[in-house]
């Protein structure tokens, strides 16, 4: 019965804020901002750009409300903005190169034992490159396939994979490195 | 490619990952949605038109007033001068009021309006000028039976034909006429048959008129010139 009364809730909000009603506007902007700030770090290294992007994404949350067809979860299309918005504003500012090789590394990083925080992870993903990191961050964390992942980018599926299989590889070694780092050994 | 423990251990972290805006972040979107508001849009459309139609109607109105000033200017330089009217009237004479008529002159042309025989049919008339500057002169033109035709009509048509010199050279001759008159207009007095064309006289004096009102805006433009050019020298100086 809850869930229902908030699905009612929430679509009575996104009502309103199509209508261009300021306060539910504002009751969405506070609701999922954190969340979506958190989306657009993972792809954009310095807060204030990701800050940036994120009231662009959300500029473009309210003025496209008229579009969302209440089908999937309200949440999940304003990330889905927010990841596009931050591909988008990355391939506009930097003009990635994808390397076309097709090799992949069928290794399993599954020696993962140590607990790392919160900045450790992120400075992990912040050490790849632009290329695999949103490769990574596509399929890793948003659950995107390799063939949406190619559409989005413009690349081929196999680069996908072998972007994805080269940003793992790089991240094991950044975490072998923090392993080390963390017991003294270097 | 199965997502390893890596991939599971990263997602679990940044998944739920939650990092607090700044505080001007809202009221910096709180702009921008204004900005792209379709109301305030529309206002913003709508506030240009209003200014415009404002300004056509401050404009048709402040063209409405030019144009009346100088008609009205026109007209009263042109016709009417209060200091320098002259009011022909009878003698005090009650019974001929009706009859005779009232014509007003320009003050330089006094002297020769006192002196044209004016004439009217069966009635004695007497003419006297009136200014501000000088005493009433009450002159009796004729004791014969003259006539006077007068006719002011479309004086503002006739002005511009009327050629300046010409009008020197009749009311030189028509003083001329009064202070000496020949032997025909003697006779033609006393058959009771002398015209004047009044009409001509007026429009004569009209020309002369207009031209001094020319005259006096160029006297006050170069005036102000002047005044404007002496300002600048001295601060120049200065």
């Amino acid at each position: 019965m809850k869930v229902i009364q908030l699905h009612h809730q929430e679509k009575e909000l996104i009502q309103l804020a199509n209508e261009n009603n300021r306060q539910a506007q504002q009751q969405i902007y506070s609701q999922f901002s954190p969340k979506m700030l958190g989306v657009c770090r993972q792809y954009i290294k310095d807060i204030h750009q990701a800050e940036d992007i994120l009231l662009t994404a959300f500029m473009k949350v309210f003025t496209n409300l008229k579009n969302f067809e209440h089908n999937g979860s309200f949440e999940g299309w304003v990330r889905r903005i927010m990841v596009n918005e931050c591909i988008s504003f990355i391939r506009v500012q930097k003009k990635i190169k994808y390397i076309e090789d097709e090799t992949c590394f069928e290794e399993s990083f599954n020696n993962i034992e140590s607990q790392f925080s919160m900045d450790d992870i992120q400075f992990l993903i912040d050490s790849l490159p632009d290329g695999y990191k949103m490769v990574f961050n596509l399929y890793a964390i948003e659950g995107y396939k390799h063939q949406e992942i190619a559409m989005l980018l413009g690349i081929s599926e196999g680069t996908s994979k072998s972007q994805l299989s080269h940003a793992r590889k790089m991240l094991q070694g950044q975490v072998n490195k923090l392993k080390n780092y963390e017991y003294g050994t270097e | 490619m199965e997502p390893n423990k890596l991939d599971i251990k990263i997602k679990e972290h940044l998944h739920f990952r939650e990092i607090q805006p700044s505080e001007m972040a809202w009221s910096k979107l709180d702009a921008m949605l204004t900005a792209v508001d379709p109301i305030n849009r529309q206002k913003a459309k709508q506030k240009p038109k209003r200014k415009f139609t404002w300004m056509y109607i401050a404009a048709s109105f402040a063209g409405f007033l030019l144009v009346a000033t100088i008609y009205f200017n026109q007209r009263s330089n042109g016709i009417i001068d209060a200091k320098n009217k002259v009011v022909i009237q009878n003698g005090g004479e009650a019974q001929s009021k009706k009859e005779n008529p009232t014509v007003i002159i320009a003050k330089d042309q006094l002297d020769e309006i006192i002196g044209i025989p004016a004439v009217k049919k069966n009635n004695i008339a007497n003419v006297t000028a009136v200014s501000t500057e000088k005493s009433i002169v009450n002159k009796s033109i004729s004791n014969q039976n003259p006539i006077i035709e007068v006719s002011v009509h479309n004086q503002n048509l006739e002005k511009k034909s009327i050629n300046l010199q010409s009008t020197a050279v009749s009311v030189d001759e028509l003083l001329a006429a009064v202070e000496n008159p020949s032997k025909k207009e003697m006779q033609s007095q006393q058959n009771g048959i002398v015209r004047v064309n009044a009409t001509t006289l007026l429009s004569e004096v009209d020309g002369e008129l207009e031209l001094s009102f020319r005259e006096k805006i160029i006297n006050k433009v170069s005036k102000n010139f002047q005044t404007v050019k002496v300002a600048l020298s001295n601060r120049n100086l200065e």
